[in-house]
């Protein structure tokens, strides 16, 4: 085995990256996992979250009216800034109705303010939370707790991110506070803001006050309510999560079990799930290196076929001839498992940094496990030595005088498939690589499915790629909405400049959406289906919906619907669905909505404009801002996603590479057959390679409508299970990208099986006849 | 197609030994001629039918084909002038295993100028109803039946023969005779076979002895006779 040095320096390599694959996501996972279930119980994490309407009901709106003296106020944030004592009342009396609907749980309201930061680099955002008594406490990382007046704490990440240290000024609003600690929060679906599952802790920051600081400070306040189960399951109030709750709590829009949170389930998916897909990937890389191992091990034995079978001939057992080699393979693997172990150690610690960075979460301390070693080593190795052992016995089993004389028995029964190739008139050539191929079924099989998998991981990739441009970036690059003005209430005065919108949270049927009522004749945002024709037309006969609600809502063009908003339904049709995919966005006209809800058609709570406004709003969002934000964190996933790419194509360039090797190998015979026949190098190429090429452009053309099926199915698993749309694409450009990867792939992965097909001289061929 | 051999040579080098295993050859064999080459083991016989059949190349000498100096083709030009002109049977069969019985045969036809079908070439060794067969299902003789025809198929000028009946008993070992025999006197193909069974020699027009590489005996065999009356040895 001394002059293969390539295969044993790849097996060197597949094997170390098996241990270290599972070393490093094994021992971070674990380091999370401990922390983070430690962190979950100190800070009592909700199990479930209540999200309730920003707009008053008619009743809460009469109380406002009659009890706190406020004529016009519309919704809970306005109310927050408008009579705090009022604001608790309407929280305290929701609390008790949702007690009512929603038995054996306790309930606390979870209060947050949406503030942006102008900074010398760009607008960042800042989500203030309060500070909760009993759901969601608050955990200081580092430093201490804001207590006092001018004291606040921010996340670790953003203040690394932006050279922020403890003791630092920091500026919120013309308001100059102490960074007196750094803070994290259990319910860490909150700090996202414009996306359901990306944050972006360099520009964006959760926060924490002293309780005066937060009551006192000036922004609208909203809220939803954090809960924890006591005396239900999580199945059994589901089951009070029904029409009746919406007759007894109107302002009631939505309740998310943490464990289904999209943010929260990711975390305990990579928790539960990162150790079984760590192990999963660390056992397919110790699979290709067996496939390596049974090369070499084709090659050995063949070479030394006849000393074996003297060997076998004088008595000596099959085992007695395995051991060294299984020996060699044991302190071989053993060696680099080792390494790839040490290794992952060190590489645990930025690894566990980048699952903290993205879920925000306490470090956990990566420190030696015996079971990771244990695992790490054993499992490759056992494979490996399990399996060897089983090829070897196979190879060497055979009887003594087929080892002295290979070639006469090289009549391989086992495998081959009883197969008339049908018609004569297919050419020569093409019926010998179909023989080729479709009489051995099992070898074809496993080269499909290599291949295939290799494939998919690669079509999947590229249809994550960019991803998520195709969200908010591409929304907001459709529109000319360059700020969104939010008023601090519904507002019925005209506007000093841009066009008066509607943004209210409303339920579709049985989904919750996100209403944008837009004004009649406006021209900031457009709205088109995916042939790029006009719906604005639409708005005026009913409802538009985006195709990211349309995929989640399962709700078609044509279908009547029934929108509720604060206990008032209003009955409409959908006329169009716009080629968006950025939320759940519903769109009508606002005159129309503004009529029903508020029986004045100029009400509107946001102004879009074309540029910075000249007058004060209570919130100003830039959408430049939230496409930059997303972009960054962007960037991250689109590196993923190119290391996904490449990983593909290189998992296809070992399995094409090693399958053609181990395919020349196996015609070893016919191929000096050829030779003696006087067939030409290129002829004998076409023969042995020419089929399992042609399967291979096969399999990726076969690929692409089974990639956009499994795009299409991944998109509405993902919708069902987290409410969360994930745009999968592929465009021809990038599907002729990937095929030009895939040919050269292809073609550097049968260059070794070609130069072995040239290298057997005449005289070898003749040697392998004469033997 | 005539062949001609000058002072041909063959050595080989064995652990830093060279070792000569042909020295001075020179033969003529007229087309159409069954010539059986004579010798035991080691004498250097398969080396000659390599070196005329250009399986192999000389070390020094003259060998030519119908006129043609085939020493000193490239591997390019031997391989088309093997394809086109010579057909090879040799003591292991040899025949693919995923291959049918006519796919087999047909291997022999590819790039053939006037090639037989399969089926024809089957027929001529009495195998057409094994076709479709795989070669596992034949015995030992009917696979090297199946050779003959894989080599009779692309209509080969001359047919060298390595030790054709080596694997095969006494019974089959005739059947294999008896069908090149036949195969010389219907159609008259140049057969040029190695053996080491001297009783084989009876059923030749000439037979050329080899020794060590040299030529030591080389007469026509006037009395010919049929292989079912040879005595094997």
């Amino acid at each position: 085995m001394k002059k293969r040095w390539l295969s044993f320096l790849l097996l060197g390599v597949l094997l170390f990256a098996s241990g270290f694959v599972y070393t490093t996501m094994a021992e971070s996972i674990a380091a999370i996992r401990d922390a983070s279930e430690a962190y979950f119980e100190e800070t009592n994490q909700e199990d479930f979250s209540i999200e309730v309407s920003d707009r008053l009901t008619a009743s809460e709106k009469e109380h406002v009216r009659d009890v706190c003296g406020l004529q016009t106020t519309e919704t809970l944030s306005a109310l927050s800034s408008a009579d705090s004592s009022c604001h608790e009342d309407i929280l305290s009396s929701r609390k008790e109705t949702l007690i009512q609907v929603f038995t054996g749980v306790s309930l606390e309201a979870r209060l947050f303010m949406d503030i942006p930061l102008f900074r010398d680099d760009g607008n960042h955002r800042m989500r203030i939370l309060n500070d909760a008594d009993s759901i969601n406490k608050s955990h200081i990382e580092e430093g201490n707790k804001p207590l006092s007046s001018g004291e606040i704490a921010i996340l670790g990440n953003y203040a690394r991110a932006n050279d922020i240290a403890l003791e630092d000024e920091f500026v919120v609003q013309g308001e100059t506070f102490i960074v007196t600690g750094f803070v994290l929060f259990p319910d860490y679906n909150l700090p996202v803001f414009d996306h359901p599952f990306l944050f972006d802790s360099t520009k964006q920051t959760l926060a924490l006050m002293s309780d005066e600081d937060f009551a006192m400070f000036d922004a609208p306040k909203r809220a939803y309510f954090a809960g924890v189960l006591e005396e239900v399951s999580a199945s059994e109030l589901e089951g009070m999560f029904d029409q009746a709750a919406f007759l007894t709590a109107p302002f009631l829009e939505n309740l998310t079990l943490t464990e289904n949170n999209m943010r929260s389930g990711a975390i305990y998916a990579e928790i539960e799930g990162g150790h079984a897909f760590a192990l999963i990937v660390a056992a397919f890389i110790a699979l290709l290196g067996l496939l390596i191992i049974v090369l070499s091990l084709l090659k050995t034995l063949r070479a030394n076929s006849r000393p074996f079978g003297v060997l076998k001939a004088l008595g000596v057992p099959d085992n007695a001839l395995i051991f060294p080699f299984l020996a060699l393979i044991g302190i071989f693997a053993l060696l680099f498992l080792l390494l790839g172990f040490l290794a992952g150690q060190f590489a645990a610690h930025p690894m566990q940094d980048i699952f903290r960075d993205f879920y925000l979460l306490p470090e956990g301390k990566i420190r030696f496990r015996v079971v990771t070693l244990v695992i790490a080593l054993a499992l490759p190795l056992t494979l490996l030595l399990g399996l060897s052992f089983v090829v070897m016995k196979r190879l060497l089993g055979k009887r003594p005088v087929a080892l002295i004389h290979p070639a006469l028995t090289e009549w391989a029964k086992g495998g081959l498939k009883r197969f008339r190739i049908g018609s004569w008139r297919l050419s020569f050539l093409v019926r010998m690589q179909i023989a080729f191929i479709k009489r051995r079924p099992g070898k074809f099989a496993v080269f499909v499915v290599g291949l295939f998998g290799a494939l998919f991981a690669g079509f999947f990739s590229f249809g994550m790629h960019d991803m998520l441009e195709r969200t908010l970036p591409e929304y907001y690059g459709g529109t000319g909405i360059e700020v969104k003005a939010y008023t601090e209430d519904i507002t019925f005065d005209e506007p000093a400049e841009g066009e008066k919108v509607l943004e209210l949270s409303v339920r579709v049927n049985e989904t919750n959406a996100s209403l944008v009522a837009l004004s009649e004749g406006q021209t900031l945002h457009p709205l088109k289906d995916s042939r790029g024709r006009d719906l604005t037309g639409s708005l005026a006969e009913g409802l538009v919906i985006s195709r990211g609600f349309s995929d989640l809502s399962g709700l078609r063009e044509g279908d009547t619907v029934e929108v509720t908003l604060a206990g008032d339904n209003l009955e409409m049709e959908i006329t169009g669905v716009a080629d968006i995919y950025a939320g759940s966005h519903v769109f009508a006209t606002r005159e129309v909505v503004a009529e029903w809800l508020f029986t004045d058609p100029s009400a509107y709570n946001v102004v879009y404009l074309s540029e910075s406004p000249e007058v004060d709003y209570a919130l100003l969002v830039f959408t430049d801002d939230i496409v930059e934000q997303l972009r960054d964190t962007h960037e991250i996933f689109n590196v993923f996603f190119r290391v996904l790419v490449a990983s593909a194509l290189f998992i296809a360039l070992v399995v094409v590479y090693l399958l053609t090797v181990m395919l020349v190998e196996d015609h070893y015979y016919p191929l000096a057959m050829f030779k003696v026949l006087g067939y030409d190098n290129s002829i004998i190429r076409k023969i042995l390679l020419g089929g399992y090429v042609k399967a291979a452009l096969l399999c990726f053309v076969v690929g692409i409508p089974v990639a956009l099926l499994a795009f299409a199915f991944t998109r509405r698993w993902m919708a069902e299970m987290y409410e969360f749309m994930v745009p999968l694409a592929i465009t021809p450009v990038q599907v002729l990208i990937y095929f030009a990867l895939f040919l050269a792939t292809l073609f550097l992965g049968t260059m070794s099986a070609k130069r072995k097909i040239d290298k057997m001289s005449l005289k070898d061929a003749l040697a392998i006849y004469q033997e | 197609m005539d062949i001609s051999l000058k002072n041909v040579e063959k050595t080989f080098m064995q652990t830093k030994v060279e070792v000569a295993a042909l020295r001075g050859v020179d033969l003529e064999i007229p087309s159409g001629e069954f010539v059986v080459v004579l010798g035991p083991s080691g004498s250097g016989k398969s080396t000659l039918l390599n070196v005329m059949g250009g399986l192999d190349s000389v070390s020094a000498g003259e060998i030519s084909i119908g006129g043609k100096d085939i020493a000193s083709r490239s591997e390019k030009g031997l391989l088309a002038f093997r394809r086109d002109n010579l057909g090879f049977i040799f003591q292991q069969y040899y025949l693919l295993s995923t291959l049918t019985v006519a796919e087999n045969v047909e291997t022999g036809a590819y790039g053939a100028k006037d090639a037989h079908s399969p089926l024809e070439a089957l027929r001529m060794v009495l195998l057409e109803e094994h076709a479709d067969k795989y070669p596992f299902e034949l015995s030992g003789g009917e696979q090297q039946r199946v050779a003959i025809a894989r080599a009779l198929v692309k209509k080969p000028k001359i047919l060298f023969c390595d030790e054709p009946t080596g694997s095969l008993d006494e019974k089959t070992g005739k059947e294999v005779l008896k069908l090149l025999a036949n195969i010389h006197a219907d159609l008259r193909t140049t057969i040029v076979l190695v053996t080491h069974n001297k009783a084989i020699a009876s059923i030749a027009d000439r037979v050329v002895t080899l020794t060590s590489g040299e030529i030591v005996a080389d007469h026509q065999n006037d009395k010919r006779v049929s292989p079912d009356e040879i005595h094997w040895h």
